[in-house]
C-alpha cells in the first residue's frame, strides 16, 4: 500500500482498466467491504518508469453499483430468488483536481486508489498553496475547507454570490458565517482591527442579535467551530441600525422584538441635498434616457447649491426663498410652481410624472430625511463598529433602495478619497436581483457595478446574495471570485449562471440540504460540497442564551 | 523451444467461442437400455409431479469451457503432426439459502501434438503464461480439439469430486462420467438430445410432454464404463408454435447404485425444479436448456480465460520468433 504524509486510510480500490483511465478523469472499482461515496477526495499514486512518483488527486463526483455481466433487468430477480449467480461491481468516477507534479500521463489500470485525509487532502484542493487562507466549512467527513484569502480581499480578486432559493435559509446564514470566520480568526492579520463589515437586514430580525450567544450552543458545535480553527462565540463587536417610527416626532428605531441597543437612522435634508441623494428616491428601475433622469439630475443640481449655502451645520436648508424644515416640506415646494421655475423648457408632462413619483416616494421613505436638530444626531456610523448591521426590513421597497443606495454610496465614496485598498470593507446585501436586476437601470445598480467592478482596487468585497443569478447584473455575478451554491430550483440550476457547477453538481444542487453549499472558487478546479456549523449567534429573540447578570461574589444573600 | 519439431501456425481462424457442444466430441460408447424400469412400456405417459421438490439444502452446477487458441502442424523429417494450442476452465455455482454464487473457477492452458507426439516442455508465451505441453495418440485434425475437450470433462469431474457434500446435489454438464463415491447426490445434465436411447414408439410422447413433466425412468448400460444410470427425459418449457417439438427437452442421468426410489424423488423433483431455473429467449439464444446458473458460470469462465485473439497473437508471435530464428 502506498505511504505518504499526513493520516489516511487504506487502498479502497484500484483503477479501473475496462473503462478509460486519464490524466483528468478516471474509474475506480471499490474493494470488497470498501466504500467510497460522493464528494470523498482520492489519490492514485504512479510509479513512472524513471522512478519518479505522480499524485493524481480526484474527488468522487459519481458512484454506481451494478451487476458485471449482467445484460438484462430481470437479471436482478433472478439474483435475487437465487438462480443467478451475479457478482455486482461498484466502480466510482473521480474527477481530477491536481495532478502533482504536472506530469499529465495516465493512471495505470490496476494503480491501489486511497481516500485522502490530513494534509493529503489539503494538497489535493490546492489548499496548501494558499499563503493566506480563511476557513470556509468542511466535508461531510470532516475535512476543513479553506478560501484563499487573496481571493477576498482584493489582492487578486473579491466578491462572493450567493444563490439559492429562500426559505431554506442558507444564504445570509452562509454569508454571517463567513464573515465571523473572517473576523474571528487569524485570517485577516494585521488588517483585521480596521475591517470592517456592513449588512444589510432584509429579511426577519435574524440579524439582529447577532452580539447574543446562541442558546443552541453546546460542546459538539463547539468543538465543530474549534475544528474549524474557530472559538464558537457571538460577534463581538456589532453595531445596530434600524429606521425611525413614522409619524412620531421623538426619534426612535422602528424595531421589534429587540429594543436595547438599537439606534434609529436618518438622513438631514442638507445631507439629501448636498450629496446628490434625491436619485436614491427614484430608484426603481428606469431608462437612463427618460426626461425624468434629466429632471432629477437638474433638482440635484439646484439643490446641492442650497446646500451649500448657509450654515453647513444647519440640518435644514433654504431654497428658492424658502425654508425646508422636513421631506414633506421639500415635496410640497416641488409640487408648486417653483418646480416651473427651477427646471426651465422641462415639459409640462414630464414635470407631472416626476411630481406623481415624488409623492410615492416621499410616503415611503419622507420619514428618512428630516431638516430638523433631532436628525443630525442620527447618522449611521458604520465604521464605529466591526459589523454595522442596518435594518431595512420594515421598509418599503422604495425606501429599502434608498438607503441601500445611499448607504452603498457614501461607503465607496468615502473609501475613493482614502484612495487605499485598506482597511477592507465586507458588504452582505441579500435579494440583489431587486438591487441590480439584468434588465434596466438604476442608480443603484450603478453603485453596485461600482464595487463590483473597483472594490477589488478599493478594499470593497461585496456579498451578494440572490434567489436566482440568472436576474442579476451579468457583470456582478461574472466578477465574484467565490460563488456559492446553495439548495437551487431545478430549472435556475440548468442556466448558464451556473455553469461553473459539473453536471453531477447541478443535480445535487437541487436537494441540498440546509446548512450544505455547494462552492467554487478560482484555484480549485472542481466545485465542493460542504457543510458550515449552526450560528452559535442568535438568530432570533428565543434564542438569545440569558447569562444573567453576572455573579458578584461579595453580595450577600 | 520446441525441440526438433518445426511448429508453424495454421493462420485460418480457428472457430473461437463455438461452446455448442459437439456430440461427436464426447465419445459415446455402445450402450443397453431398459425402458421397463420404472413403467410398463404400455403404461408409458408423461409423469407431471404434484408438491414441492424435495431438494438437498445446497445445489452445485459444474460447468466447463474449452477453446483452440490456434493450431498448429509439427513437422519432424517427413512426419506432419497435427497439434494446437488451447484453453479450457472449470467452475462450480452454489446455490444454497436462495443466493447462487460463484465457487472454485479452475483454468488451464495447454499445447497438444496429435500422433502421441509432445513437445520437450511448456511453451512460455508471456513471462507468466506459459502452455502445458500434452499429447493424444490420435492423428486426426480435430485430435487435439477432441483432447482438450477430454481433459474438460476430467477435470469437470475432478472438480464435482472435491466439491462433494453428503447435503449436495451435483448437476455435471453432459453424462455422468463418473459414480459418486460417497452419498451426494450426481445429476447428468443433457442439455442436447444427439440420441433417443428410446424406441420410435415413444417419439410421439416426448413430442407431447408438457413443462414441468418427465418421462417414466429408464436405465443405461453402457458396455466398458462401468456403472449403470437411470435416466428420464423432461421439458423445461413448452415450444412456441413452429418450434421444433423437442425444444426444452433435457436430458437427466443419476447413478443406479442409489436404488430406484432414490431416483424417482429425484427426477420429480428435477422435473418440477429445474424449469425455474431456466432462462427466458431474450436472456440467452440457448433457452431453456442453458440453465441460468449455467449460462453464467460460462460466461464467467470465459472471462477468467482472457480474450482468445489476444493468446493467438502472442502464439503467433512466439513462433514467429522461432521460425525466423530458423
Amino acid at each position: 500500500m502506498a505511504e505518504t504524509t499526513g493520516p489516511h486510510i487504506g487502498a479502497v480500490g484500484v483503477v479501473l482498466g475496462s473503462e478509460d483511465a486519464g490524466p483528468l478523469e478516471f474509474w475506480v472499482g471499490v474493494a470488497e467491504g470498501a466504500r467510497l461515496e460522493l464528494d470523498d477526495l482520492v489519490v492514485a499514486e504512479v510509479t513512472l518508469g524513471d522512478g519518479q512518483i505522480v499524485s493524481f488527486f480526484g474527488i468522487v463526483d459519481i458512484v454506481r453499483k451494478r451487476y458485471e455481466g449482467g445484460q438484462f433487468d430481470s437479471d436482478a430477480f433472478r439474483a435475487a430468488e437465487g438462480t443467478l449467480p451475479v457478482e455486482v461491481s461498484y466502480a466510482a468516477h473521480i474527477q481530477v483536481t491536481r495532478v502533482d507534479p504536472e506530469i499529465f500521463v495516465p493512471p495505470h489500470p490496476g494503480n491501489a486508489v486511497r481516500i485522502v485525509r490530513g494534509d493529503d487532502f489539503q494538497r489535493a484542493l490546492f489548499i496548501d498553496r494558499m499563503e493566506k487562507k480563511v476557513a470556509i466549512g468542511h466535508t461531510r467527513s470532516g475535512e476543513t475547507v479553506f478560501a484563499n484569502l487573496e481571493f477576498l480581499d482584493g489582492t487578486r480578486g473579491a466578491h462572493v454570490s450567493i444563490s439559492g432559493v429562500s426559505g431554506v435559509a442558507t444564504k445570509t446564514s452562509y454569508a454571517t458565517f463567513l464573515l465571523y470566520s473572517l473576523f474571528h480568526s487569524r485570517a485577516l492579520g494585521p488588517d483585521a482591527t480596521n475591517a470592517r463589515a456592513l449588512i444589510f437586514n432584509v429579511k426577519g430580525e435574524d440579524l439582529l442579535w447577532l452580539d447574543k450567544p446562541n442558546s443552541h450552543t453546546n460542546p459538539t458545535l463547539i468543538e465543530e467551530y474549534r475544528a474549524l480553527g474557530l472559538e464558537a462565540g457571538p460577534f463581538t463587536s456589532v453595531g445596530f441600525f434600524a429606521p425611525p417610527r413614522r409619524h412620531v416626532e421623538v426619534v426612535m428605531p422602528e424595531v421589534g422584538s429587540r429594543h436595547e441597543g438599537v439606534s434609529a437612522y436618518m438622513w438631514t435634508l442638507r445631507e439629501f441635498a448636498r450629496d446628490h441623494l434625491l436619485k436614491f428616491a427614484f430608484a426603481d428601475a428606469h431608462d437612463t434616457r427618460s426626461q425624468i433622469s434629466f429632471l432629477i439630475h437638474r433638482i440635484e443640481r439646484e439643490l446641492e447649491r442650497a446646500a451649500k449655502q448657509g450654515d453647513p451645520e444647519d440640518p435644514g436648508l433654504d431654497l428658492h426663498g424658502t425654508r425646508l424644515e422636513s421631506f414633506d416640506d421639500l415635496v410640497d415646494l416641488l409640487d408648486s410652481e417653483t418646480l416651473d421655475h427651477l427646471v426651465k423648457n422641462a415639459a409640462g408632462g414630464t414635470l407631472d410624472a416626476f411630481r406623481r413619483r415624488l409623492h410615492a416616494a416621499a410616503q415611503h421613505m419622507g420619514h428618512l430625511v428630516r431638516g430638523d436638530r433631532e436628525a443630525a444626531r442620527h447618522k449611521i456610523h458604520w465604521q464605529a463598529n466591526q459589523v454595522t448591521v442596518v435594518d431595512i426590513h420594515t421598509l418599503h421597497d422604495i425606501a429599502q433602495m434608498f438607503v441601500v443606495g445611499v448607504l452603498l454610496k457614501g461607503m465607496m465614496h468615502e473609501k475613493e478619497k482614502q484612495g487605499t485598498s485598506r482597511p477592507l470593507v465586507f458588504v452582505v446585501l441579500d435579494e440583489l436581483n431587486k438591487y441590480a436586476p439584468r434588465s434596466g437601470w438604476s442608480p443603484i445598480q450603478d453603485v453596485l457595478l461600482d464595487i463590483a467592478e473597483r472594490g477589488r482596487s478599493l478594499g470593497v468585497c461585496l456579498f451578494g446574495a440572490q434567489q436566482t443569478a440568472s436576474e442579476v447584473e451579468r457583470r456582478i455575478v461574472a466578477n465574484a471570485a467565490m460563488k456559492v451554491v446553495g439548495r437551487l430550483d431545478a430549472a435556475e440550476a440548468e442556466r448558464g449562471e451556473y455553469g461553473f457547477l459539473t453536471r453531477v453538481a447541478r443535480q445535487r444542487a437541487t436537494m441540498l440540504s440546509p446548512g450544505s453549499m455547494i462552492i467554487t472558487q478560482p484555484e480549485i478546479p472542481t466545485p465542493v460540497l460542504l457543510k458550515f456549523p449552526f450560528p452559535t449567534w442568535a438568530t432570533r429573540q428565543s434564542e438569545v442564551r440569558d447569562d444573567g447578570a453576572p455573579v458578584d461574589p461579595f453580595a450577600r444573600s | 523451444m520446441f525441440g526438433d519439431f518445426r511448429v508453424r501456425v495454421d493462420p485460418w481462424e480457428v472457430d473461437y467461442g463455438d461452446q455448442t457442444p459437439l456430440g461427436p466430441l464426447d465419445d459415446e460408447p455402445k450402450e443397453q437400455v431398459d425402458h421397463e424400469v420404472e413403467t410398463k412400456d404400455a403404461d408409458w405417459e408423461p409423469i407431471t409431479p404434484t408438491g414441492d421438490p424435495s431438494l438437498p439444502p445446497r445445489v452445485v452446477f459444474i460447468d466447463g469451457v474449452r477453446r483452440l487458441e490456434a493450431r498448429v502442424t509439427a513437422r519432424r523429417g517427413d512426419r506432419l503432426i497435427h497439434g494446437g494450442f488451447g484453453s479450457y476452465g472449470v467452475g462450480a455455482v452454489h446455490l444454497e439459502n436462495s443466493s447462487a454464487v460463484f465457487g472454485e473457477l479452475r483454468t488451464s492452458r495447454v499445447a497438444v501434438l496429435g500422433a502421441g507426439e509432445q513437445l520437450p516442455g511448456p511453451v512460455r508465451v508471456r513471462p507468466n503464461l506459459a502452455y502445458e505441453a500434452e499429447s493424444t495418440p490420435n492423428t486426426e485434425l480435430d485430435g487435439p480439439l477432441r483432447h482438450i475437450q477430454k481433459s474438460m470433462r476430467q477435470a469437470e469431474a475432478t472438480l464435482a469430486r472435491d466439491t462433494f457434500r453428503d447435503d449436495t446435489l451435483t448437476i455435471v454438464d453432459g453424462p455422468l462420467s463418473f459414480e459418486p463415491a460417497r452419498k451426494g447426490l450426481a445429476l447428468g445434465y443433457i442439455k442436447r438430445i444427439h440420441q433417443l436411447y428410446l424406441p420410435g414408439k415413444f417419439v410421439t410422447l416426448l413430442a407431447g410432454l408438457p413443462a414441468g413433466s418427465r418421462s417414466p425412468i429408464f436405465s443405461i448400460q453402457t458396455a466398458g464404463a462401468g456403472f449403470a444410470r437411470f435416466s428420464w427425459f423432461q421439458r423445461l418449457a413448452d415450444p412456441g408454435p413452429g418450434e421444433t417439438e423437442l425444444h426444452g427437452i433435457v436430458r437427466l442421468e443419476v447413478a443406479a447404485g442409489g436404488g430406484l426410489e432414490k431416483a424417482r424423488t429425484l427426477a420429480d423433483s428435477a422435473a418440477a425444479w429445474l424449469p425455474r431455473t431456466a432462462p427466458k429467449r431474450a436472456r440467452d439464444p440457448r433457452s431453456p436448456q442453458n440453465l441460468l446458473p449455467i449460462g453464467a458460470l460460462e460466461q464467467k469462465l470465459r472471462a477468467a480465460l482472457g480474450d482468445p485473439r489476444l493468446f493467438r497473437r502472442w502464439i503467433q508471435v512466439l513462433v514467429t520468433k522461432e521460425a525466423l530464428r530458423g
